[in-house]
């Protein structure tokens, strides 16, 4: 009687740590790469992009709600950053060819401001873009790696948050759809 | 039996009276006369950095860390409590930078299981050293006048 | 013929032997066939031959930079200095890999050949079931993750070491912790081994317990250097940061430390069988967990070198073992079943068996919160973070009763000791604890808990204190010559009570420079220009200059800062090292200064700096009494080295 009691005691425990292990081991495997994508987007997507300011390196000053009405693509990036730097000519692209009604801006983050200007002069980027040297509108964001990019709607709802680099035909597919989309 | 169960629940209560308040104490942080730089270390503690595998924004020297820890000087100076700072923190990060995992819901079985653990071998240990003795103390006792 | 293909040919003929020797140990187990068992044990011996081979032959690629091996290639270059190209042995998975592998085929015949005296039946048993690990491991070597794997074509120079990883600690600490690793593997041999012959005795715990011994002080060494590396290179100024790495690795320590108690009560009064049993298999389970943990990257750490695909390999070595061993323990139960029966529970065998109620308690909790983060991700799919709040709230009660009870166990008498007897022999610790926290609150400190640790502390040094200034006086009414000899000889007449009495005073230091670090560490962030000063945690700081430099590839940034409230100033120098390749991981240079006696540390660290006006950011940590841990640390080992130093033959009649 004590032999089987303890039987069970050990067994059940054991077979069920074994399940828990296996399958941790599954989901590492196969989420590799995006990582936590799916919770993160779940998380913040549909939600009122929160409005910030800043100060552009021309000078100029840029407010996210002034943009409602255009697809805004905020992208957070960092000079020291190796996929920022494939990513870079992909944007730009993407720049060059926006349809109307498409407004992008590129956030410098966890980045010192003479090597995020370096960095835009050697790839030549002519969208906007700033440096968040606060942190504060990445902290805003929930950005816990670099790159990535947040599309926000015309109605300034945050609708999707790709995390890892982007290329020129993946945004132009996330961005088109919105354009048809109207303002409440 | 009943004298095994006497002695063994004098045995556990003992146990966790000398235990439950010590987890009381690590709690506890007399809140009143610090300034908002010392409070934020003492929140930075509790707090995952999101880009360092696991250790707190208070020990990490991550960039972001930094930046989350000046924001929380910013944000407690502005008037908001330790627990609006960490709602904050959650709603933009997500419930996993709780290093200090909330007695509610599903993580509050990350408490259970030692609390689980420690019952079931004070429950054994007692068993062992009780038992025992408490037949012998009844065969002697009924050995003498009673 | 290439380096690489000595390398792999002789971890293959290794496998060879070991697959003899398996087969072979097993045919003499059911037969008890005396040659074949010797035979069993040359093949283990052939085994160890060839494994050390293989390790020499990759340390020669490592010292003549034979880049064509990718595993060189990856950990090592040219500019290196010769100690650090050899400890890149273990910077890697496969390398670290190879260096169990070594050491497990090395320590095995010898644990055999040792065993073999006293209990011929065991070490067969023994050897069959270690040559069964070390096949999984030179099976993995060679089929999943071999640092012999050669690239089409070799570069040039290599890519080096992680910088944070050029360390002197580094190169001691990884070795001692998979020797502590593998020498888990012994007790446990000699567990299922004993399983199997039926005989639990007396002689068989003596024998596990040496090796426990010896295990349990190689992961301590291990433990400890690791903390030594991450005070100094992490640069968080800390030492212990419950990450999952140092969990995985404290959980073995910890039902070591329990089983070398409880062997303690099996050895006088036969009992508790089934669980030192139960102890000296988990701790080897717990460890091959820990390993498999590490390397799949199913948790995520700042320890985490070595990621790689042995992750599911692991996962069914551990499952089997596990499943095994159940099993196993399940079928022999009433080989384990004991007489003797505790009289009393105020007895010292009652004392050691709530000792290993809290030293199991605290490993578990360790356990449960290391893997909840896991658990949680496959139920609810989602990932949260169980930190050190935690396990400070759960294990910091359970350690301060351990602290305690080492207190009143030691004056407990075997089977039971009269409740007043006891209240005597404790009354000086009692008064001592009780100035203590007096004296502790009169001088300021007001937090509870602090004087409540600290007490604890001082009751229990003084009990030990008690105990042996008791020992020493009952010595000299006997008639022993009398003073500083007399101590002596009551040490080295029992010498293995009194070193683990050292481990105990060993264990309070560490408690106090733990209870000063976590409750009264101090931290603020300075910015100082040059000549310019500061006032931080008592301190008088003075920033002086920038220096930069360059050498060997390794571009360094130090700041030169004085404390001028100290006399003269002493010169502490916080920097930053970029090294060639690692651009984006910049290592800290971290300055420390260390008042005696105290043995506070002010610690400084570099986060930040401007060139042109000059201007640097520090960190100033202050971490009170921190240095009773290395103090400690190094105690512990004295009292280990006491505790296991051979008796003398001589005295022995």
């Amino acid at each position: 009687m004590k032999r089987h009691l303890l039987a069970i005691l050990l067994i059940v425990p054991a077979i069920s740590l074994l399940a828990v292990f296996g399958a941790s081991l599954q989901t590492n495997t196969s989420s590799s790469g995006a990582v936590n994508f799916a919770v993160e987007q779940e998380m913040l997507a549909r939600r009122p992009a929160p409005d910030f300011k800043m100060v552009l390196f021309d000078g100029t000053e840029y407010q996210l709600s002034s943009q409602l009405g255009k697809v805004v693509v905020v992208n957070f990036w960092a000079s020291w950053c190796g996929p920022c730097v494939r990513e870079a000519p992909e944007l730009e692209q993407v720049w060059k060819d926006r349809p109307s009604n498409v407004s992008m801006l590129g956030v410098a983050l966890w980045d010192k401001e003479a090597d995020a200007r370096g960095f835009v002069r050697n790839h030549g980027l002519s969208f906007p873009i700033g440096i968040d040297d606060q942190g504060n509108i990445g902290i805003e964001y929930g950005i816990a790696g670099i790159p990535e990019t947040v599309i926000v709607d015309k109605n300034g709802m945050i609708v999707t948050r790709w995390v890892g680099p982007l290329n020129a035909p993946t945004l132009m597919s996330m961005i088109t759809p919105l354009l048809d989309e109207s303002i409440d | 039996m009943i004298a095994f169960l006497r002695r063994a629940t004098i045995f556990l209560v003992c146990f966790i009276t000398l235990w439950s308040p010590m987890s009381l104490f690590a709690d506890q942080t007399s809140g009143s006369t610090l300034n908002t730089e010392q409070r934020m270390w003492l929140l930075a503690e509790e707090l995952a950095c999101p880009v360092c595998d696991g250790q707190s924004i208070k020990d990490s020297n991550a960039e972001l860390a930094q930046q989350m820890r000046a924001l929380i000087v910013v944000l407690l100076d502005s008037g908001r409590n330790e627990k609006e700072v960490t709602d904050y923190l959650v709603l933009r990060y997500g419930e996993e930078i709780l290093l200090d995992p909330p007695k509610s819901g599903f993580q509050l079985g990350v408490w259970i299981g030692p609390v689980l653990f420690i019952l079931i071998g004070v429950g054994i240990v007692s068993s062992k050293l009780f038992s025992v003795r408490d037949s012998m103390d009844t065969s002697s006792e009924s050995g003498s006048s009673e | 013929m290439e380096l690489a293909d000595i390398g792999r040919i002789s971890i293959a003929l290794a496998l060879g032997c070991t697959v003899y020797a398996c087969v072979v140990n097993g045919m003499s187990i059911s037969g008890n066939r005396t040659l074949l068992a010797i035979s069993g044990r040359n093949g283990m011996v052939g085994a160890g031959v060839m494994t050390s081979l293989s390790v020499v032959v990759l340390v020669i690629a490592f010292i003549t930079h034979d880049f064509s091996i990718q595993f060189v290639a990856e950990h090592s270059n040219k500019a290196m200095p010769i100690g650090l190209t050899i400890a890149a042995l273990w910077g890697g998975q496969a390398g670290s890999l190879l260096l169990w592998a070594w050491i497990l085929a090395v320590v095995s015949p010898i644990a055999v050949w040792r065993v073999r005296s006293s209990d011929s039946q065991l070490a067969t048993n023994a050897a069959f079931v270690l040559t069964i690990l070390l096949f999984f491991f030179l099976a993995v070597l060679i089929f999943v993750d071999s640092p012999f794997k050669q690239l089409m074509s070799p570069p040039s120079d290599g890519r080096g070491l992680n910088p944070l990883l050029w360390d002197i600690a580094m190169q001691i600490h990884p070795p001692m912790l998979t020797a502590g690793y593998v020498c888990f593997a012994i007790p446990f041999a000699l567990s299922i081994a004993g399983l199997m012959t039926g005989r639990i005795d007396r002689d068989w715990v003596k024998l596990v317990r040496g090796w426990m011994l010896l295990a349990w002080a190689l992961q301590a060494a291990g433990l400890l250097l690791g903390a030594w590396w991450a005070y100094r290179v992490l640069g968080w100024g800390g030492y212990w940061g419950w990450d999952p790495v140092e969990n995985v690795a404290l959980i073995p320590w910890l039902l070591a430390t329990a089983y070398l108690h409880s062997a303690i009560v099996q050895e006088r009064r036969g009992m508790l069988k089934l669980w030192n049993v139960s102890l000296a298999i988990s701790a080897y389970l717990l460890a091959i967990f820990g390993t498999f943990i590490v390397r799949s990257g199913v948790l995520t750490s700042v320890h985490s070198f070595a990621v790689s695909d042995v992750g599911p390999i692991f996962f069914v070595f551990f499952g089997l073992l596990l499943i095994c061993c159940i099993s196993l323990i399940i079928i022999r139960l009433p080989v384990l079943r004991t007489n003797n029966q505790f009289e009393s529970a105020t007895s010292r065998e009652a004392g050691f068996l709530i000792n290993n109620l809290l030293l199991v308690s605290v490993a578990a909790t360790t356990f449960w919160g290391t893997i909840f983060p896991m658990i949680s991700e496959v139920i609810q799919g989602a990932r949260i973070a169980v930190g050190a709040p935690f396990y400070d709230q759960v294990n910091g009660p359970l350690l301060l009763a351990l602290i305690i009870l080492i207190g009143i166990g030691i004056a407990l008498s075997w089977r039971r000791t009269d409740s007043k007897q006891l209240l005597i022999r404790l009354m000086p610790a009692a008064a001592v604890a009780l100035v203590t926290g007096s004296l502790l609150f009169l001088l300021g400190i007001r937090d509870g808990l602090a004087c409540l640790a600290v007490s604890a502390v001082g009751f229990t040094a003084m009990s030990t204190l008690t105990n042996f200034i008791g020992a020493v006086i009952n010595a000299k009414d006997t008639g022993n010559s009398p003073g500083i000899k007399t101590v002596f000889s009551v040490l080295s007449k029992n010498r293995r009570r009194y070193g683990g009495y050292v481990v105990h005073l060993a264990i309070l230091m560490i408690a106090i420079a733990v209870i000063g670090t976590n409750m009264y560490k101090k931290e603020s962030s300075v910015t100082l220009g040059p000549g310019q000063t500061t006032s931080v945690e008592g301190y008088v700081l003075r920033f002086d200059e920038l220096r930069f430099s360059r050498a060997n590839d390794v571009t360094a940034v130090d700041a030169v800062v004085r404390v001028v409230s100290q006399g003269d100033g002493i010169e502490i120098v916080p920097g930053k090292r970029v090294h060639d390749g690692w651009e984006t991981q910049p290592t800290s240079w971290v300055g420390i200064n260390t008042s005696v006696p105290s043995l506070t540390d002010l610690y400084l660290l570099l986060t930040g700096w401007e060139v042109n006006p000059q201007l640097i950011t520090l960190r100033v940590i202050v971490n009170p009494l921190v240095g009773y841990l290395w103090l400690g640390g190094a105690m512990y080992f004295l009292g280990t080295l006491m505790v296991s130093w051979p008796e003398s033959k001589s005295r022995e009649p």
